[in-house]
């Protein structure tokens, strides 16, 4: 794949700017949905500006500069721009597909932020950007969690180095690992083995690094013979079912499933009661990895053809993402069961939802893109009333904690199994030492 | 690169002192984003259409435009303003001038009391919609949909649009304005002229509101507007839309005391006889006819489910031809009463014309709703081709329905067929809808394939015959009727072309204001051998000639 095969679907952006916008806005406050060009201003920031700098870039009409590199790495790949140009041309341009595509090829020439090769380096050394691998499995112990790459068990647990490496993530990990027991799960964890899930390598552009952790990971599961890919982490959720087909790496051996959806349908199918009880209003902020981009992806191999006299159109059935097969309601619907607790939704939610600048190593990057996106989240969190903005991504969770703390944004904020532990009643459950 | 008309680094130093050198940009990818095709430009199958600006400025603030432009006239460099760049249509015309990015000036102010906003270029529709809605008002949308510049649309272009019954026509739903004239003057023209509020576009103040925008507008070719006073118009709906159903279908809830019906006709004078009862009995508060194509885009997700739905004769019966003499009615009441009285007089309108309502399924009501109430999903037109290919515009009675849609047949020909250049069809591509309460709007967009030289060829070759027919056999205004166009049917414009050019040599005297689509300093060539050349190239048996002259100018 290069930018050039996409051309087909570059030439047909209208450039209407789709891309930058909720397609019908609940609030003139928040209305944009873009943090990049809400960043950098100039239309190439947007999705549809940074297909329009591949197509020249390809056509030897633009040349690589600082400023280049920048409107494509001070962005999340938050998919936000893709899934709003489908409102109305629906796979005709397919921006997320030509973004990918465009920090391949700057990632193969070398045109990379350094604080994204230093994260790189940092993968490629320790198996996680966050910390060493000889760390990854201290907010284990005591746990005595069985592991999984010497042990079978029906459930491998992948903790996400996001969430490992974070001590304030720990107690959530310890929520999970405290429900899984209660509810009788057969889990275990590959420990200092498990590794990056490849979702940064590839969002960055380094797909030979993003393809040869996805294959480890692969193997890891191979061997472990685990049934259930159980994670904790939104970013490797999507790294799992919307990066790895487009490697060509498979795990159609294994259901993969994101912790709160797992938790969940415990929960409703009886084998888990949660007993929480806040009295507080909170507002839900969907994880990007977690939400529209963790929509499974499906290789297509086909032409574009045109029928009809002008109407454009794949030759075969084609698959399209447009963000529905997102995990958007499995977190409120646990936010739900906890006795006390109000939900409001943001005017930006779900499919639509902003994007907090962690994500795709624009933090590291461009900080500034990215607290200046959080600060706009936040603010938006405040705008419901709510006195909490709780989240399913520590990557995010960390992000919109340091920013509203810098800035002293008066809102609280947490994880969803922060919420679940403190009032979680045991059920008949092992006790949990260290938890 | 071959194509970058760099600025004088003197110019280039001084935006930079104006705005700060963070908002101002020459990289040659700023420039692309600025050169593209998008919708607007003129007809080519090019891609980077080869016309990028010279640099792309970010102003803040009105005086920093004025800056702008003053420094483009000292040194003879063109401008162009460029407010939410849907569709690119704002676009320099040439090579290396300064492409005024106005993104930076998006404040918005809602006076609900007055009926009225007053915004700036960067606010788009649908933002002020959804501010409007929080005070029971509303505003106009044009066809481009929420995405468009209001100021953009209400100060420079026709600004016609779907709600258009009862929010108007954008020329005149333009109040009070803030213009940065060719030269640089700050003029405040209306009531902020002396500092009344932005109520009124005549006076107290200087008022010469017509002459810059008239019903069409410049499209830049007089200045840059920076701020106006907007119209708005009773909503008695929520205060916020429900959606309803999965993206990118998803439809809106209908509110309380709201009624939408989609209504078929058997013959297009019935529909023209029940256009006129509509308009006289003031039941109606929305109505728009969407071309059977049109409405197969909005009942499908993708160009696929389009096709696939077409070929095996299952599309929705609302989208078939069968059904092209239709209007979709929105009725919005603030009363359960008026409701029922506006009910019982649309039932009997339609009992007196033969019509009758066709049932919608939830999942086809809903966007079909959700387009009438906010036009989120007009621009699908885009997707059922590369090219926009108008003609008409018509805005005049609707006793002229049966004839727009005998002229556009006329000029569509075989075009519509299988093995045709344009979208194929077994109806036509004419979007309707009723203006101002009292006359309707109706353009025929064929969808072309810009990739495909003979399509564009068959799309300039139909667009210019359209008018051809029109001027011998006038079918209402013709609202496209722009930019070089103008020249060429100056006579059926009452020689408005000759008025639009001394106004632009008058105010713009170096000709810096750069528009592609406004009046040119002196007519062209073309205008000059057109009056010879129409009478013998469009004669019917020319027809093969032409198109295939025309597909030669788009062959790669």
């Amino acid at each position: 794949m290069s930018i050039e095969d996409l051309r087909v679907h570059q030439e047909v952006c209208t450039r209407c700017s789709q891309c930058k916008f909720v397609p019908m806005p609940e609030s003139p406050a928040f209305a944009t949905l873009c943090p990049s060009v809400d960043h950098g201003q100039f239309h190439a920031f947007s999705g549809s500006g940074k297909l329009i700098t591949a197509y020249a870039l390809s056509q030897g009409r633009a040349t690589v500069n600082e400023r280049l590199i920048e409107s494509v790495y001070a962005c999340t790949m938050c998919g936000a721009c893709d899934t709003a140009c489908k409102t109305n041309m629906g796979d005709l341009v397919e921006p997320l597909d030509t973004l990918y595509e465009l920090r391949a090829t700057l990632a193969s020439d070398g045109h990379v932020p350094p604080a994204v090769t230093h994260a790189m380096q940092r993968i490629r050394q320790e198996g996680s950007r966050f910390g060493p691998r000889v760390d990854r499995s201290r907010w284990a112990e005591n746990l005595a969690l069985p592991d999984a790459t010497r042990q079978r068990v029906e459930v491998l647990l992948h903790v996400g180095d996001d969430n490992a490496h974070d001590q304030a993530a720990w107690p959530q990990l310890h929520t999970v690992v405290r429900l899984l027991r209660q509810a009788g799960v057969d889990f275990g964890t590959a420990h200092d083995a498990e590794s990056d899930a490849g979702g940064y390598a590839h969002d960055t552009g380094f797909r030979t690094d993003a393809r040869r952790l996805a294959e480890a990971q692969a193997e890891l599961l191979r061997r472990a013979g685990a049934k259930v890919l159980l994670t904790a982490s939104a970013e490797a959720y999507a790294a799992f079912r919307n990066v790895y087909p487009r490697l060509g790496v498979d795990l159609s051996f294994v259901r993969v499933v994101h912790a709160t959806d797992f938790l969940l349908e415990l929960v409703e199918t009886g084998r888990l009661a949660v007993r929480a009880a806040r009295d507080t209003t909170v507002t839900y902020h969907d994880p990007c990895r977690l939400g529209r981009l963790s929509e499974p992806y499906q290789p297509w191999h086909g032409q574009w053809i045109t029928v009809m006299n002008t109407l454009s159109v794949p030759d075969s059935p084609r698959p399209v993402r447009f963000g529905n097969g997102g995990n958007h309601e499995a977190p409120r619907r646990l936010l739900r069961r906890i006795d006390g607790l109000r939900l409001v939704e943001m005017p930006r939610n779900r499919l639509f939802a902003y994007c907090c600048g962690a994500g795709g190593g624009a933090a590291e990057a461009y900080p500034e893109m990215a607290q200046a996106a959080a600060l706009q989240r936040l603010q938006e969190a405040r705008s419901t009333g709510a006195h909490t903005l709780v989240t399913a991504c520590s990557g995010c969770q960390r992000h919109l904690a340091d920013v509203a703390r810098a800035h002293g944004v008066d809102i609280e904020v947490q994880g969803v199994f922060d919420l679940l532990a403190p009032a979680s009643a045991p059920v008949g459950a092992a006790t949990v030492k260290g938890c | 690169m071959s194509t970058h008309h760099r600025l004088p680094r003197a110019v280039h130093a001084a935006l930079e002192a104006i705005v700060g050198a963070a908002h101002v940009s020459e990289d040659e990818h700023v420039l692309a984003s600025h050169d593209w095709f998008g919708l607007g430009a003129e007809p080519s199958s090019r891609t980077l259409i080869g016309k990028p600006p010279g640099a792309v400025v970010l102003p803040a603030s009105t005086e920093e435009v004025a800056a702008i432009v003053k420094l483009c006239n000292r040194h003879g460099v063109r401008f162009k303003a460029h407010s939410t760049g849907y569709g690119n249509t704002s676009g320099v015309a040439t090579a290396g001038a300064v492409s005024i990015d106005l993104r930076r000036m998006n404040r918005l102010e809602i006076d609900a009391p007055n009926r009225m906003a007053v915004i700036e270029p960067y606010v788009t529709a649908g933002q002020l919609t959804s501010a409007a809605m929080q005070h029971h008002l509303m505003c106009h949308i044009i066809g481009a949909g929420p995405l468009h510049s209001p100021l953009a649309s209400a100060t420079s272009m026709a600004g016609v649009g779907v709600p258009g019954n009862h929010t108007g026509n954008n020329a005149r739903n333009l109040l009070s304005l803030e213009w940065v004239s060719p030269e640089g003057e700050i003029v405040r023209i209306g009531s902020a002229g002396s500092g009344a509020g932005w109520f009124t576009g005549e006076g107290p103040g200087p008022g010469f509101r017509g002459m810059l925008r008239g019903l069409l507008g410049t499209q830049g070719g007089l200045g840059v507007f920076t701020r106006i006073g907007y119209k708005l118009y009773p909503w008695a709906g929520p205060p916020r839309l429900e959606w309803t159903g999965e993206h990118p279908q998803r439809g809106v809830r209908r509110p309380e005391r709201f009624a939408f019906h989609h209504v078929v006709f058997d013959t297009w004078e019935h529909m023209a006889e029940a256009t006129h009862h509509l308009h006289a009995g003031k039941v109606a508060t929305f109505f728009a006819r969407t071309p059977p194509a049109g409405l197969a885009a909005m009942c499908t997700a993708t160009t696929r489910a389009h096709y696939e739905a077409y070929a095996a004769g299952r599309l929705p019966e609302m989208a078939t031809a069968r059904h092209e003499k239709n209007w979709s009615v929105v009725l919005m009441a603030w009363s359960d009463e008026e409701l029922q009285w506006k009910e019982a007089v649309f039932q009997s309108i339609l009992d007196r014309t033969g019509a009758r309502k066709l049932p919608l399924p939830p999942e086809i009501e809903g966007p079909q709703l959700a387009n009438l109430l906010t036009s989120v999903y007009v621009a699908r037109f885009m997707r059922m081709g590369s090219n926009a290919t108008i003609s008409l515009g018509v805005l005049d009675s609707s006793a002229l329905l049966p004839k727009t849609l005998e002229v556009s047949r006329q000029a569509l020909d075989d075009q519509l067929r299988p093995g045709g250049k344009l979208l194929e069809s077994d109806s036509d591509h004419n979007w309707m809808w009723a203006s101002e309460g009292r006359h309707f709007w109706s353009e025929n967009n064929p969808p072309g394939n810009r990739f495909d030289a003979k399509s564009t060829g068959a799309a300039v070759e139909f667009i210019l015959r359209s008018f051809l027919i029109g001027e011998k056999n006038p079918v209402g205004l013709s609202g496209f009727l722009q930019g070089p166009a103008a020249d060429l049917f100056g006579p059926r414009l009452g020689h408005a072309n000759l008025w639009m050019r001394r106004v632009k040599n008058a105010w713009d005297p170096k000709n810096l204001s750069d528009s592609r689509s406004f009046i040119s300093p002196q007519p062209d060539g073309l205008a000059k051998v057109w009056p010879v050349l129409k009478h013998t190239l469009f004669r019917p048996r020319l027809r093969p000639f032409v198109r295939t002259l025309m597909a030669r100018q788009f062959d790669k």
